[in-house]
């Protein structure tokens, strides 16, 4: 522990998946399932589906191709493309992480605005990144646990709060499935290719795990958690508001939250809504701002991970405040349009490559040695 | 780890000055060489009265012996058995009356080794050999020291009887049901109770004098085939690089070898009980004693252990599985509930039902603070009652409990300074509070209270949730002894969680926890379910 | 190790410390006794001159909850009078739209509105003749307003009447429509519903509600109350009409999600009346497509038990049991003929949902026909299946007159 750069923590496979799911669920719930929503409607379902069978595609990439023998995805790149191409790629996918830590830091400030309409969103970012920070310092494993300590917590509110919204679910509103155009849900099922591919932030600690071997086929696994996650976000606003209101609703799934009541006693739970967003999106930042900066030592070559905390958070926070002055319709427009491609192009596109060029170069190595022989 | 090297550094430095030199320097360390008895009497007594000039507690009677040389016995008065000394030692050596046929037989002295085997009727005895020692064994070991004329050795005889307080309830850890005794003060009596219940060979007690000036006893004790050697080894460099000049209680100990000093939160134990004692030793945990101290350290801990009472495990598992849970309920009220009522009632009053939200309105409706004011007020004044309550004398503590709460209950609410809903909250908060069974986790959380109460007060629940997100990182990066504080819900073992936040029936707990019972995981035991069912077979066939 | 924990604690708490000097006592802070708490907003049109193109005024009444009044003393009783008009506030003000006028009562009052925990939207009935669009939106926009409010329309009348009227066993008149609307007998309409019937392929509707006067001859003995009489039926965002007697009866069992209700009927032949107390009911409402052509099915089966017998039938005998049963299903049918009658040729809206279920299950045909919808829905026949059950008979049999 005193050293981090002799022995390398190693943390279970299971922690390394929670911090995964962690880092993308509450998010996703909040921001990809009202994109979804928005472009699928009703057949978001559906969407998700395809983005979950795409999204074992992905991971397999992320985790077979992208990241090398006790690799990050950052090292592996600089060993697949060489010195400075592949410092490019790494410099590509620190500033893909630290776009998605701010961004996330601005949505949380966007939707604490509307519970706080007064209060300067700066607070939220500062304390949203000095939690994220601390965690970040005090190691993978702390956050590991801090994780694996919170997710059930939160996935047991999720769970209890989407059975509490049950009686006021019409499951015939998920009628008539597939009228609206593939292109729709095609659209939807970017928006969750996207989000898969922001897991790209998973190999940078997939080596941190005790079997990093049994990764890539534990991962079907976690996409298919990740379905079950998602299925009822997905589908529970449209049940609960109907088609039409649902698109309309810029946090559908706090809506739906708020809508339940508990027999006249509890009505309004936005406490949940609070607890699951805030510490969700804590772990959201917590998982890039930790890629970022050992991404960030890594291309530098420090031998510490958190060498360049302080400097990266602060590069953090001012990405996230020249977003501060955009409004919440043209983010979600940005997430909507570039984003979808942006997304997949540095999470899966650049994986792939690496996985593909190197490959090739084992083959043509290989091919120089049987001739040499 | 750095930081404990850090300290003994210091304390070794500060326990270098050395006190006003004596002419024979009082040996301190073993550099130099040490003084010899003499044969001479007069010579031992002159340099131990110059020893002890200053300690007048410290007798010397001079007698002669019955074969006619003069004698000395030295010991601390109030501290020595005097019956002992008067019947045992100072009668023999005066007038053995049987004896006389055998110093007229022999030469007329007989040698001291001889005299402790025939005249002294005392178990401990041991010969000394230095001036060193002597007075080691007169100071530390509050022994009887006999030096005789023509002898350069001197005989330690232990006659020990310090002040000692009966076997008692202890205080602060009641029972309903289960054993009643408590340690005390006096090591000896405390390691007794724990032999008591130990009766095995593999039960080790190591002893250190830790203190430069106290040199209190300080007794290691864990049961050797089940605790881990690496903790036990750890554990023991741990206390001994402690170096201070004094130890007046395990409390010492307790902040000197702990993980992260910098932490609200205990990563030791500390219990009055043999029986929470002993049953944390079959755990392959390690405890501290501490002569002067009633309390003994326990370590490694956990988070959930300090929510365990040493009544769940002698009650029925239902019942103690109730109670746990009750415990956690009032964990969270105790700590979430003033913050929660806060910030709900100053930022999120959507929430409550409409009816509740009125009431509590029409009482603040006179309140001339806003509700976090309130809110601190109220639980500073609660604390302050607490406090007063473990200071003051008997007598007059119910005077003060009752002024308390009729002042702050009924005359705040009457005078509309105070609401009557925050009343019942720091009310229930303060009973929370002590559902807790161990009091200085309670002290933390109470002491977390406030940020939150802050924090709730400026964000409502936003800082709730990230003053939780604070405490949360904090805890899952402490340490007890090197074992994850958290664990082992965090990191998880499904193993364990038999007796993490809930207690399974006994036969179901086979194994000991995996943290600290790596070196035998699994307990002697019989008790499954089918040899529980075996009477019952009997029963039926008679 | 020491370092590693240290730094980021001690920054931590600087951070903590800063900003809670920062901000103690602003932002979002409001305390509890700083807020007029809203408990029922009204909406009506002010009156307009047929001259001016100008589109018409709104006029906004709040029922505001005096907290001061609501608490209790002492001993647990509560300080005013239940039913008296202290324990409540109403303030008014005209706008253009639905926020305009709050924001003119919010300058007037010391304390800050607040919308959370409004539990009812009464509308006059000529705002809702108008259509209640800006309603809606301030109802989903506003982060503050609650989905569960209930939305009332004032029958024959306008909202700031009913608003003043204090209700004798609760203290503030907008928790007994409130808890009138859950009781169980009447649908439950709150915003969320009422939105979502209105954003469908269908149409929406509400309960109304109607003040009951004081019948002159008692005086003081009765007190103004008001009652949920009435179902208002919307088209689109606009009333259209009222369903009351035999057709809000008829629209309740198609509706079916209701706990408990009373029927009255005669039996041919036999003097009295006998009342049955309905246990369960499950409606199944269809919409058929059969060759290109939509039909309404509606099945309504019933259990009933016996409440009174005013005749001299004895219940004992499975005959007669029988012709109750009969009688039951003939009065049933009949309402729901009259209530679908109502609504298809009279009204010529549809609330219960029927272009929705076309949407659902045939979304092809739904778009062919959905520009003239009303036309085809005008036209579909409706085949109407009652089924009624009797458990039991009370805990007599035969009646005790003989």
């Amino acid at each position: 522990m005193n050293h981090p750069s002799k022995v390398k923590v190693t943390l279970s496979n299971m922690q390394i998946f929670i911090i995964v799911i962690a880092s993308s669920t509450a998010y996703g719930h909040f921001v990809y399932v009202h994109l979804a929503i928005l472009f699928a409607g009703r057949n978001a379902w559906i969407s998700l589906m395809l983005g979950c069978l795409l999204g074992i595609l992905i991971q397999w990439i992320h985790l077979k191709l992208g990241i090398g023998q006790d690799e990050s995805v950052i090292e592996h790149a600089i060993t697949v493309f060489g010195k400075w191409v592949g410092r490019f790629v790494g410099v590509v996918y620190v500033l893909f992480f630290i776009t998605i830590a701010a961004l996330t830091v601005k949505v949380v400030e966007d939707f604490m605005g509307v519970i706080y309409p007064t209060t300067p969103p700066g607070v939220f970012l500062f304390a949203e990144f000095v939690i994220a920070a601390w965690v970040v310092h005090s190691g993978i494993e702390v956050m590991g646990r801090t994780m694996q300590l919170l997710l059930p917590l939160m996935m047991l509110f999720g769970i209890a709060a989407s059975l509490l919204s049950t009686p006021d679910k019409d499951f015939t509103q998920i009628y008539p499935v597939f009228n609206e155009s593939l292109l729709s849900i095609g659209q939807g099922t970017a928006v969750f290719i996207a989000m898969i591919s922001e897991l790209v932030g998973f190999g940078m600690i997939a080596e941190h795990a005790k079997h990093p071997e049994r990764l890539a086929k534990q991962s079907m696994l976690l996409v298919l958690v990740l379905l079950l996650l998602f299925i009822s976000p997905v589908t529970g606003p449209v049940m609960v508001f109907g088609e039409t209101l649902a698109k309309n609703l810029s946090f559908p799934t706090y809506t739906e939250i708020q809508y339940i009541r508990i027999s006249n006693i509890i009505e309004r739970l936005d406490i949940v809504g609070v607890l699951l967003w805030t510490i969700g999106s804590f772990f959201r930042i917590a998982l890039f701002l930790f890629a970022a900066v050992k991404g960030v030592s890594q291309l530098v070559g420090a031998k510490k991970n958190t060498t360049f905390l302080i400097p990266v958070t602060l590069i953090c926070v001012a990405v996230s405040m020249s977003f501060m002055s955009s409004s919440r319709e043209e983010l979600y427009h940005f997430l909507g349009t570039y984003y979808l491609w942006i997304a997949p192009v540095i999470g899966v596109g650049l994986p792939l490559l690496a996985g593909t060029v190197s490959r090739l170069k084992r083959m043509a190595s290989g091919s120089r040695q049987s001739q040499k022989a | 780890m750095a930081s404990r090297k850090r300290t003994t550094i210091k304390l070794s430095a500060k326990g270098a000055i050395l006190r006003a030199p004596q002419p024979p320097s009082e040996a301190q360390s073993g550099d130099s060489s040490p003084m010899r008895l003499s044969e001479r009497l007069d010579v031992n007594l002159t340099y131990l009265k110059s020893i002890f000039a200053n300690a007048s507690d410290i007798h010397f009677r001079e007698f002669r012996i019955f074969d006619g040389r003069p004698a000395a016995i030295i010991y601390i008065q109030g501290l020595t058995d005097k019956t002992e000394i008067d019947d045992n030692l100072l009668r023999p050596l005066a007038q053995p009356n049987h004896a006389v046929d055998r110093v007229l037989e022999l030469s007329h002295r007989l040698p001291l080794g001889v005299l402790v085997e025939e005249y002294v009727h005392i178990a401990g005895a041991k010969q000394v050999t230095t001036l060193q020692e002597a007075i080691q064994m007169v100071i530390e070991e509050t022994n009887v020291l006999l030096l005789v004329e023509d002898e350069p050795v001197g005989l330690a005889v232990s006659a020990a009887k310090s002040p000692d307080r009966a076997v008692e309830e202890p205080n602060t850890e009641a029972v309903i049901r289960g054993p009643r005794q408590g340690f005390n003060e006096n090591i000896e009596t405390s390691l007794a109770l724990l032999r008591t219940r130990l009766r095995s060979t593999a039960f080790c007690i190591e002893s250190f004098d830790l203190g430069r000036y106290t040199k209190t006893t300080v007794a290691l004790c864990y049961i050797s085939d089940i605790a881990s050697s690496n903790l036990v080894d750890e554990i023991r460099s741990r206390l001994k690089r402690i170096n201070i000049d004094g130890i007046i209680d395990s409390g010492y100990i307790e902040e000197l070898i702990e993980d992260s000093p910098h932490s609200p939160f205990p990563q030791i134990q500390n219990t009055e009980r043999p029986d929470v004692v002993v049953s944390q030793l079959l755990e392959g945990k390690v405890a501290i004693l501490a002569n002067g101290s009633p309390f003994a350290l326990i370590l490694p801990i956990n988070f959930w252990g300090l929510m365990q009472a040493s009544e769940d495990y002698y009650e029925r598992y239902m019942i103690a599985n109730a109670i746990r849970a009750l415990r956690f309920i009032f964990l969270f009220i105790n700590l979430y509930l003033p913050s929660l009522y806060v910030a709900i009632t100053t930022f999120h009053q959507e929430m409550l039902p409409t009816k509740a939200l009125l009431s509590i309105a029409a009482a603040r409706e006179v309140t001339p603070f806003p509700a976090v004011v309130e809110a601190l007020i109220m639980e500073i004044t609660f604390e302050a009652l607490r406090e007063a309550g473990v200071r003051l004398p008997k007598t007059v503590g119910s005077a003060i409990s009752i002024v308390g709460a009729l002042v702050i209950g009924q005359a705040a609410v009457q005078a509309g300074i105070v609401s009557a809903p925050m009343v019942i909250v720091v009310s229930i908060t303060g009973i929370g509070s002590f559902v807790i069974p161990r009091y200085n986790l309670a002290i933390t959380l109470r002491m977390l209270r406030f940020p939150m109460i802050l924090l709730a007060g400026t964000l409502g629940l936003f800082g709730i949730v990230v003053t939780t997100l604070a405490v949360i990182i904090h805890l899952s990066s402490l340490r007890s002894a090197g074992i994850p504080y958290l664990s082992p819900v965090i990191p998880f073992h499904w193993r364990d969680m038999k007796d993490a936040i809930v207690r399974a029936p006994r036969w179901a707990m086979q194994q000991r926890p995996a943290e600290s019972g790596k070196a035998n995981p699994r307990r002697e035991s019989n008790a499954t379910r089918k040899s529980r069912r075996l009477p019952s077979r009997h029963r039926a066939r008679s | 190790m020491n370092l590693r924990v240290k730094i980021p604690r001690a920054f931590c708490y600087i951070a903590v410390l800063a900003s809670c000097l920062m901000c103690t006592g602003c932002w979002d802070a409001t305390e509890i006794d700083r807020l007029a708490i809203v408990s029922a907003s009204g909406i009506d049109l002010m009156p307009q001159d047929e001259m001016s193109s100008a589109p018409p005024k709104v006029l906004e009444t709040l029922q505001i909850a005096r907290a001061s009044e609501m608490g209790s003393n002492g001993g647990g009783a509560p300080a005013t009078k239940t039913g008296s008009q202290d324990a409540f506030l109403l303030e008014q003000a005209t706008g253009d739209d639905i926020l305009q006028p709050m924001d003119i009562i919010r300058k007037r009052l010391s304390r800050k509105l607040f919308l959370g925990q409004r539990r009812v939207i009464v509308l006059g009935e000529s705002y809702a003749k108008h259509g209640v669009y800006d309603l809606v939106d301030e109802v989903i926009r506003n982060p503050q307003s609650r989905l569960r409010t209930y939305v009332v329309v004032a029958y024959h009348d306008t909202a700031e009447t009913i608003l003043q009227v204090p209700y004798a066993l609760n203290r503030l008149p907008a928790d007994a429509i409130a808890e009138i609307e859950q009781q169980g007998s009447l649908p439950e309409v709150d915003a969320k519903t009422f939105i979502q019937r209105m954003v469908s392929k269908g149409d929406t509707f509400v309960m109304g509600i109607e003040k009951i006067q004081p019948s002159p001859q008692d005086g003081e003995a009765m007190n103004h109350s008001f009652a949920l009489t009435h179902i208002a039926v919307f088209r689109q965002d606009k009333l259209v009409g009222w369903l009351d007697g035999d057709t809000l009866d008829g629209f309740l069992w198609i509706y079916g999600r209701i706990h408990r209700t009373d029927t009255t009927v005669t039996i041919p032949g036999v003097p009295g009346h006998l009342t049955a107390r309905m246990l369960t009911i499950r409606t199944k409402r269809s919409i058929e497509i059969a060759h290109g052509k939509p039909k309404i099915a509606i099945h309504v089966f019933t259990e009933y038990d016996v409440a009174e017998n005013g005749t001299p039938a004895n219940l004992n005998s499975p005959e007669n049991v029988n012709k109750l049963r009969k009688a039951l299903i003939e009065k049933l049918t009949g309402q729901i003929q009259s209530a679908m009658n109502t609504l298809q040729h009279t009204y010529d809206a549809d609330p219960l949902g029927f272009g929705d279920q076309i949407d659902k299950r045939y979304p092809t045909i739904w778009k062919t026909i959905q520009n003239d919808w009303h036309e085809v829905y005008r036209q579909t026949p409706v085949n109407i299946e009652v089924d009624v059950q009797i458990r039991n008979s009370g805990l007599t049999g035969p009646p005790i007159r003989h």
